[in-house]
């Protein structure tokens, strides 16, 4: 083997290609092999190809700091990660049943509460969740469902098991990132690409196309669909565009549409207004109408929610869905699927404390230095504390926080996440990993479920966070079919 | 098609045109420096005039040298006509609309923008501002070629090509202005027999000298480039073709009403003008009442669809 995997070690921790004895798994043999006969001078070629192809195919995303906004190189790592197909269909299967679960619950929240009556889900957790929509109650969305499009983080623990880490039901992003994650692979190792079965990605926008029209209250004409985007100073900006460019649907703003006397939305186009049917919409909640949310919103059109509600535009996700997007409703997740679905979770939660329970409280806050504290509602890493890595002052900044509010936090074991070969300096080190699979809900229990996902990497050693916004990169991920034994061709 | 989004395809392809005129322009007087005989003073503030930004050179660049003037159209990003600002103005209008045009468009004018982000700062010599500036038009007519051949005539592609005419329309009506008057001071003095090359080189920062020859087919005068640059029917750089155009596509956009109108009236202002007598002072003033023509369809357009 050559430098790139010379000396690759991750004691201590899965790795997504080596095994415990420095041998590549199945599903990276190919990878392994390949990759294993470049100089260094080939690697960084390939690496610089990389580089300069997500330059000059534009894809960034914006970051927020006090300079204003940055519009920034997307960052990806060229070593691709693999899991094989066989594994990735029983992770298939826990994915599916989970938001096949979540929509069951939203559904029931806005209707009966038969969850609570029948005591499985604590009311007074309903009552403190800021993302319960008391507006949305009694509305009957089409085909019952809430989460239509759900983004899953997945790890892996040191035994190499896969646990779901949160569900983002409100506005998950990165499905972009994934295809074009795979375009650009593509560019620089075309010759991978030939001669192993790795499954495609790119249907993504097709089969969220069909879920969309799939929704529109007229289905006698063809629907019109617009994505509603708050705008370009959006971090995912980037991929508003690209997924209304795939899907052939309208990009527009709030300022765009607007909800005439008919109950109805219209877009202001140069042939006047057109009806609007079915609105993917990446803005959140709380701006997307000020006649019912914030009144302070300019990103969202007056008179949506009237619209809506009226059934004559579907929304997507629908709106309040984000009340199951809470990491305490995320404990009772193993319930909620026992609950509607009558199974065991094929998929595991990670052990949580809740706070709001007096002994699991004393017991988080008895080992803030070896724990996770995660706020309830907020994403993209932002406000939580990891123990290990904090100093006495932010440990104890929390453990105010915490009983203050008791009911905004939970709290996980730090996790030895998974490890995937990274390239640093021309050489292959040891990354922590995560990954993030699209879950598209159709009604009658369907659910598309992408090849694989977005796999976010810590590009710092040792480092945990993952977000792009803080410093973490991208792999390509690639779901590899499994040697099925002999060279049948 | 959302009336934004119109807007923001219109000025893209406005912006677009303006870069690649603009390197054409810088290009073709580099060229001209070089046939001219050496002790020949050029005035560079005439690129400036020719943009229309005199007070804001003044007020920012302490001379007229080579190397300010350079700057100025090219890198300077506080100039909004500069190339690199037509450049990022083009792709941040394109940002928003990036789904309704081939995605090669979108890589290409974002590569262009990079290059000239990098690269708009080494023009001070001659040799690699030529390359830079045939890099700019380069990519410009590549990003056209893409627009023909990959995107449906539909109201995206009204919208980019509408803006694409307006601007080659004006700009082309600039460059004739800076040139006709006064770049060789006096038509009597030794210079004269540069005045040839002077409309030779008018010719070829619009890629026209070639058609010219073949359609005109008389000897290069000031006259007759003129006529031909303004009212040919069939070269697509001149005001009049470039019209016709503006005019297609917007007869297949709804209602046009009053812009159709505004392009009737600037044919007629071309139609009734004896072409071959303007010269000087009076073919300055012509240009100018062209190019107020030329801001009225924009104000029409604007008023009409970009209301929102």
């Amino acid at each position: 083997m050559n430098q790139l995997w010379q000396d690759y070690r991750s004691p201590g921790f899965f790795d997504e290609v080596f095994d415990d004895s420095g041998q590549p798994r199945p599903a990276a043999n190919a990878l392994v092999r390949y990759l294993g006969e470049f100089s260094t001078q080939e690697i960084d070629s390939r690496r610089m190809a990389a580089d300069l192809s997500i330059k000059s195919m534009g894809i960034t995303f914006t970051v927020y700091s006090d300079a204003g906004m940055i519009d920034r190189a997307w960052p990806f790592d060229v070593l691709p990660r693999t899991i094989g197909r066989r594994e990735w269909d029983r992770v298939r299967e826990g994915l599916q049943q989970r938001v096949t679960a979540l929509n069951l619950f939203i559904a029931d929240l806005y209707g009966k509460q038969q969850i609570i009556k029948d005591g499985v889900f604590p009311r007074e957790v309903l009552a403190q969740s800021v993302n319960f929509r008391p507006e949305c109650v009694g509305v009957r969305p089409p085909g019952d469902i809430w989460a239509h499009i759900c983004g899953s983080d997945l790890v892996r623990d040191g035994a190499g098991d896969f646990y779901v880490l949160e569900d983002n039901l409100r506005v998950p992003s990165g499905v972009s990132y994934m295809v074009e994650n795979r375009l650009v692979s593509k560019r620089v190792f075309p010759e991978l690409f030939a001669q192993s079965d790795i499954l495609p990605v790119d249907d993504y926008a097709s089969e969220l196309l069909d879920s969309l029209n799939a929704l529109s209250p007229r289905q006698d004409v063809t629907p019109n669909v617009a994505l509603l985007t708050p705008g370009v100073f959006n971090s995912a900006f980037f991929e508003h565009v690209w997924l209304a460019g795939q899907m052939g649907a309208e990009l527009v703003q709030g300022s765009d549409l607007y909800v005439d006397s008919d109950d109805c939305v219209y877009s202001r186009t140069i042939f006047g207004p057109q009806r609007v049917d079915v609105i993917y919409r990446r803005v959140d909640d709380a701006f997307i109408d000020p006649e019912v949310f914030r009144a302070d919103s300019v990103l969202g059109t007056p008179g949506l929610m009237r619209a809506w509600r009226a059934g004559n535009v579907a929304i997507a996700n629908a709106p309040g869905a984000g009340v199951a997007d809470d990491k305490v409703v995320y404990a009772f997740v193993p319930q909620i699927i026992r609950y509607y679905l009558d199974q065991d979770a094929k998929l595991p939660n990670v052990p949580s404390w809740l706070c709001m329970e007096d002994t699991q409280r004393d017991h988080v806050l008895a080992n803030l230095d070896s724990l996770v504290v995660k706020p309830a509602n907020e994403s993209g890493g932002y406000g939580m504390l990891i123990g290990p890595r904090a100093t006495p002052g932010e440990r104890d900044q929390f453990a105010q926080l915490i009983r203050r509010n008791p009911r905004n936090y939970i709290a996980q074991p730090t996790l030895a996440l998974s490890t995937a070969p990274t390239l640093i300096e021309n050489t292959a080190r040891p990354r922590h990993v995560d990954l993030r699979p699209f879950i598209v809900s159709r009604p009658h229990n369907d659910a598309f479920v992408t090849m694989g996902g977005l796999t976010r990497v810590a590009l710092r050693e040792g480092s945990l966070v993952v977000n792009s916004s803080q410093g973490g990169g991208s792999k390509d991920t690639w779901i590899v079919e499994d040697d099925l034994g002999g060279n049948e061709g | 098609m959302l009336s934004r989004l119109a807007q923001n395809l219109f000025w893209t392809g406005r912006y677009l045109e303006r870069a690649e005129s603009t390197a054409r322009l810088i290009n073709a007087t580099t060229l001209l420096l070089l046939d001219m005989p050496r002790q020949t003073e050029f005035d560079w503030r005439a690129l400036v005039e020719i943009v229309g930004a005199d007070d804001a050179f003044a007020q920012r660049y302490p001379d007229d040298s080579e190397a300010s003037v350079m700057r100025f159209l090219v890198a300077d990003r506080m100039h909004p006509s500069s190339i690199a600002s037509a450049l990022a103005m083009a792709r941040e209008n394109l940002r928003s609309a990036r789904d309704l045009v081939p995605r090669e468009v979108w890589e290409e004018i974002n590569g262009l923008h990079l290059f000239i982000a990098d690269e708009g700062q080494h023009i001070e010599r001659r040799l690699a501002r030529s390359r830079v500036m045939e890099r700019v038009v380069h990519s410009a007519r590549q990003i056209a070629g893409m627009i023909e051949s990959g995107m449906s005539r539909d109201a995206a592609y009204d919208m980019l090509t509408l803006g694409l005419s307006l601007e080659r329309a004006d700009m082309t009506t600039r460059i004739i202005d800076v040139r006709s008057s006064d770049l060789l001071v006096d038509e009597n003095s030794d210079l004269r027999p540069y005045q040839t090359v002077q409309w030779i080189s008018v010719l070829k920062s619009l890629s026209a000298f070639q058609m010219y020859r073949r359609h005109v087919r008389v000897r290069v005068t000031g006259p007759g480039v003129v006529r031909f640059l303004l009212a040919d029917t069939a070269f697509p750089r001149s005001v009049r073709f470039c019209l016709q155009r503006a005019s297609q596509r917007l007869s297949r956009l709804p209602a046009p009403g009053r812009c159709s109108a505004s392009i009737d009236a600037a044919m007629h202002v071309l139609g009734d003008a004896d072409l071959s007598t303007l010269k000087g002072h009076r073919l300055s003033e012509f240009l100018d009442r062209i190019q107020i023509e030329l801001n009225g369809i924009n104000n029409a357009i604007q008023d009409r669809y970009f209301q929102h």
